[in-house]
């Protein structure tokens, strides 16, 4: 079973490109054998890291703006999943190295460690303690397991293409559009912060629950994240894999909170400025700006604690400037915009000619405020769905296929320059 | 009990799918009719000695009511909305399934367009053909690059997006089935005359592409193997202009393999057309009276040219066709 | 090893301080246009005809299907063509009609191959006789024959 998922996701990896094969192989067999070495070991380790960040760095800096426009990037092709699988090896040789587990010894198994198809499109970063625990399992194809993750994998889809990809037909319109401004682009941040979450959690969603199919657990996430009371919080709710990664390899490394209060903060400015780099080079001042603000917060206590909670929100949207709008100069541009421009009348009476309809606003808002009561009930619904009759998760998933094959935001006939579009 | 209930689960599921499905797709009753005239043959009695195919240009000028009154003919009318040559290829394909006609007669056009012209009109001429392997042709060859063929199996796919955009005929007519055509023929009383037209604009090159003289072959070849009669036309539409480096082509492929090749746009005057009065699109399209005087010129020649029956001397189809010439005559007449 | 780390992160960093500092423009999204006298023809954009005087003809094209009307303007030197496009109607297509007019970049009918490619470059799909050149949906087509430009034409991609 394991050989067959292997080979599945060789394949599937394939058909991304032949290349992308190549990198994986050199980053997991590097580590492989890295982790495995008697002799020269810190030689071994500290070269195999240098190897594999570099070609993560390289990918990252040379597809950034052409690299200072010296090169055409539109043929360079970055492998998929490095940014996934890269932190993914490089946990492993750190914590062998560091003695915290054993060296994998059957080649095989690590491969189907790195290789694994679903990670690679949307993360999550694995540790290897965790995820070896399930994913050699001989898998049965287990009744529940298969309903669960049908479950997961259409709440998933839903989520994804009836919310996310709504939501970004608004956004689209507006950031696509300097001249929408102020009261616009509040909007856009507001809808952004659902849009994220929604599209990547949605995704993750569909992710975990295809390895729950097979028997196979990969870890949360996400937490209901915008229930955090600040921001310091709220990054162990966000992208959680990620966020630890940083902490594990990078952050306590540096030091953590063992040298002093003010080596503190800089630890965390430094962390969350590597972390804004890898999500792309252009995403250094959001790094920045959480990592300051995530350094001179502490852990968060329950006074006034739905005044926290939105006040968080809005920061978190503010902050999401960087992710809609293709540069910081002309991010911090646009958001200047919201604290001088008060345009709210005319975004009301605009809000039809932002890109849907009044039907398409309806279920809008309809599944945001779903959404909503999902994370706020998150506990009471989870039980509902996953403890119950057989019947009551089918019928779950056929609704939801249902719902996302007539209100998903895909394919032809959302295209709003299609003349055709009024007729069909 | 558990077992029932997963099955009327899966049932459910199944019908609301099927449902949703035929909710979402248009009905091609009342608006854009043009999608409604591929599915309207195969309910016909398969006695036709001539077929047309070919794009709007055979589905406006082309009247088998006339030419049946007149001579008897029994013709159909294979044409859609910008039909295409490997699309008149795989219509005459699937026609030949249900009968073999003593003519066809293809209107050259089309031979103009070498690729895939748009998605619209992709649907238009394929969402009611029934499923076929060629259909699956047509389909793979007319496909845009962002189309998919999923577009095309479940219309939810393709037609979702219209859940906020639904109108009384999505409703009313989900399970009606009424004819548009007559014998294929779309009728259209409208008058607009021929005024002005673009200019004739200089082409990047005037000489019909490989992919579209290979499919021509196939027409021909597959009419030779089931002795059918290939009669190639232009039809009388002023516009798009049809080059006379592209009739020349028709010409020298019609001598080459023996084929009939009426020019009809130069016999205007003969056939009597009157520019002025009997087109209704300024000159695109014939309306009524100028497909008539079209098919009554045109069914002389199909009549003095091919071995063709008069049937109105046989009862059971002359039976038929007053009936239906009944139901024409009946609309012509109402304003 | 810790060191190594940090030595690796500041490397990172340096660069990443350094792009953020540059003023990276946004390219402007460019789309082929023709201007004769002061009158702006852009395409894709909608078409206004109070600014561009009186047509010496006009035509409507209907498409096959009903699906909009495609509207002709003749004028002396060159014709515009309009395609409705959400309720709008677009200038899709501009045809020079003689060599009295130029493009923006100073080509016209009549004009020499080598000049052409002076002025656009090399960067042209070439099918036939047609010369293409692109700017995001926007095309520039020149016919050449026998080394000369013998038609110009500005076009848009319709969805």
């Amino acid at each position: 079973m394991n050989m067959v998922l292997l080979i599945l996701s060789i394949i599937l990896i394939a058909t991304f490109g032949l290349s992308n094969l190549i990198y994986i192989l050199i980053s997991a067999t590097t580590t492989y054998f890295a982790a495995r070495a008697k002799k020269h070991k810190k030689l071994a380790f500290i070269g195999t890291i240098i190897l594999n960040v570099g070609i993560l760095v390289f990918f990252k800096f040379v597809t950034y703006n052409n690299f200072f426009n010296l090169i055409d990037s539109k043929n360079i092709l970055v492998p998929l999943g490095i940014s996934y699988y890269t932190f993914q090896v490089l946990a492993y040789l750190i914590d062998v190295y560091k003695g915290k587990i054993k060296a994998v010894t059957n080649f095989k198994d690590y491969l189907l460690f790195v290789f694994y198809f679903p990670y690679l499109i949307i993360g999550p970063i694995n540790r290897y303690s965790d995820l070896s625990k399930t994913l050699y399992k001989k898998k049965k194809l287990e009744k529940d397991n298969i309903l669960n993750g049908l479950v997961r994998i259409t709440w998933g889809l839903f989520k994804k293409y009836v919310i996310a990809a709504r939501i970004g037909l608004i956004v689209t319109t507006i950031t696509s559009n300097l001249d929408y401004q102020g009261a616009y682009v509040l909007l856009a941040l507001l809808l952004y912060s659902f849009e994220l979450y929604a599209d990547f959690s949605g995704g993750i969603d569909i992710v975990l629950g295809f390895s729950k199919m097979l028997g196979i657990i990969l870890p949360e996430n996400f937490d209901r994240p915008y229930l955090s009371r600040n921001l310091k919080e709220f990054w162990r709710r966000w992208h959680i894999s990620l966020s630890s990664w940083f902490r594990d390899y990078i952050y306590i490394p540096l030091g953590g909170s063992k040298c002093g209060n003010f080596r503190k903060k800089i630890n965390v400015i430094i962390t969350f400025i590597v972390s804004g780099l890898w999500h792309g080079i252009n995403y250094f001042f959001w790094g920045l700006f959480h990592g300051i603000i995530v350094a001179f917060q502490n852990k968060p206590n329950d006074n006034c604690k739905t005044l926290k909670i939105i006040l968080n929100f809005i920061l978190v949207s503010l902050l999401w400037i960087f992710f809609i709008y293709p540069n910081s100069i002309t991010a911090f541009k646009m958001l200047i915009t919201i604290f001088y421009k008060f345009n709210y009348l005319e975004l009301f009476t605009n809000i039809l000619n932002l890109g849907l309809d009044i039907p398409n606003l309806i279920v809008l808002i309809i599944t945001l405020i779903i959404l909503v009561i999902s994370d706020i009930k998150n506990e009471k619904i989870k039980n509902i769905l996953y403890n119950n009759k057989d019947e009551v998760k089918l019928i779950f998933i056929c609704s939801m296929i249902l719902i996302v094959l007539l209100l998903g935001v895909y394919g032809l006939g959302f295209n709003t320059s299609d003349f055709i579009y009024s007729k069909f | 009990m558990k077992k029932f209930n997963i099955i009327l689960i899966i049932i459910c599921f199944l019908i609301l799918f099927i449902f949703l499905n035929k909710l979402v797709a248009p009905k091609y009753q009342t608006d854009l009719v043009e999608g409604h005239m591929i599915s309207e043959y195969y309910k016909e009695e398969k006695n036709h000695e001539v077929i047309f195919i070919g794009d709007c240009e055979v589905y406006a000028n082309f009247s088998p009511m006339v030419m049946y009154q007149d001579y008897g003919i029994t013709s159909y009318v294979r044409g859609t909305s910008q039909q295409l040559i490997w699309q008149s290829y795989g219509i005459l394909k699937e026609t030949l399934k249900y009968e073999i006609p003593k003519v066809v007669v293809l209107n050259v056009n089309s031979l103009r367009y070498s690729e895939p012209v748009s998605e619209a009109y992709n649907h238009l001429t394929l969402d009611k053909m029934k499923w076929s392997k060629e259909k699956l042709d047509i389909i793979k060859a007319s496909m845009l690059e962002e189309e998919s063929i999923f577009d095309y199996i479940f219309p939810i796919v393709r037609y979702h997006s219209r859940f906020s955009k639904l109108t009384k005929e999505d409703i009313n007519n989900m399970f009606t089935d009424n004819n548009v055509t007559y014998n294929g023929y779309l009728m259209n009383k409208n008058i607009k005359g021929v005024t002005t037209l673009p200019t004739k604009k200089k082409l990047a090159t005037y000489t019909f592409k490989d992919n579209v003289v290979s499919y021509l072959d196939k027409i021909k070849d597959l009419c030779k193997e089931n002795n059918i009669k290939l009669v190639l036309i232009k039809a009388p539409s002023v516009y798009p202009y049809w080059y006379d480096e592209y009739n020349n082509q028709i010409i020298e492929y019609a001598n080459k393999y023996d084929l009939d090749f009426y020019n009809l746009l130069e016999k205007a005057d003969e056939i009597g057309i009157d520019y002025s009065h009997d087109t209704y699109d300024g000159g695109l399209h014939l309306n009524l009276y100028g497909a008539e005087k079209l098919s009554t010129y045109f069914g002389d020649i199909l009549k003095n040219n091919y071995d063709l029956t008069d049937f109105r001397l046989d009862d059971n189809v002359s039976s038929i066709y007053n009936q239906k010439l009944y139901m024409y005559n009946r609309d012509k007449g109402d304003e | 090893m810790k060191k190594l780390i940090v030595l690796a992160l500041m490397v990172v960093l340096i660069t990443g301080c350094g792009e953020a500092k540059k003023t990276s423009e946004t390219e402007e999204n460019k789309v082929y246009s023709f201007t004769y006298n002061n009158m702006n023809f852009v395409l894709g954009s909608e078409f206004d005809k109070s600014e561009y005087g009186n047509e010496t003809s006009y035509a409507e094209v209907p498409s096959c299907a009903g699906l909009g009307v495609d509207k002709t303007y003749t004028y002396e030197h060159y014709e515009v063509t309009t395609t409705p496009s959400n309720d709008k109607d677009i200038i899709s297509n501009i045809y020079l009609t003689d060599s009295d007019v130029e493009t923006k970049e100073g080509i016209k009918i009549g004009d020499s191959l080598d000049a052409l490619t002076s002025a656009y470059g090399e960067e042209y799909e070439k099918r036939d006789n047609a010369y293409t050149y692109t700017l995001d949906n926007t095309h520039l087509e020149f016919i050449v024959e026998s080394d000369t430009i013998s038609s110009i034409t500005y076009y848009i991609d319709i969805e």
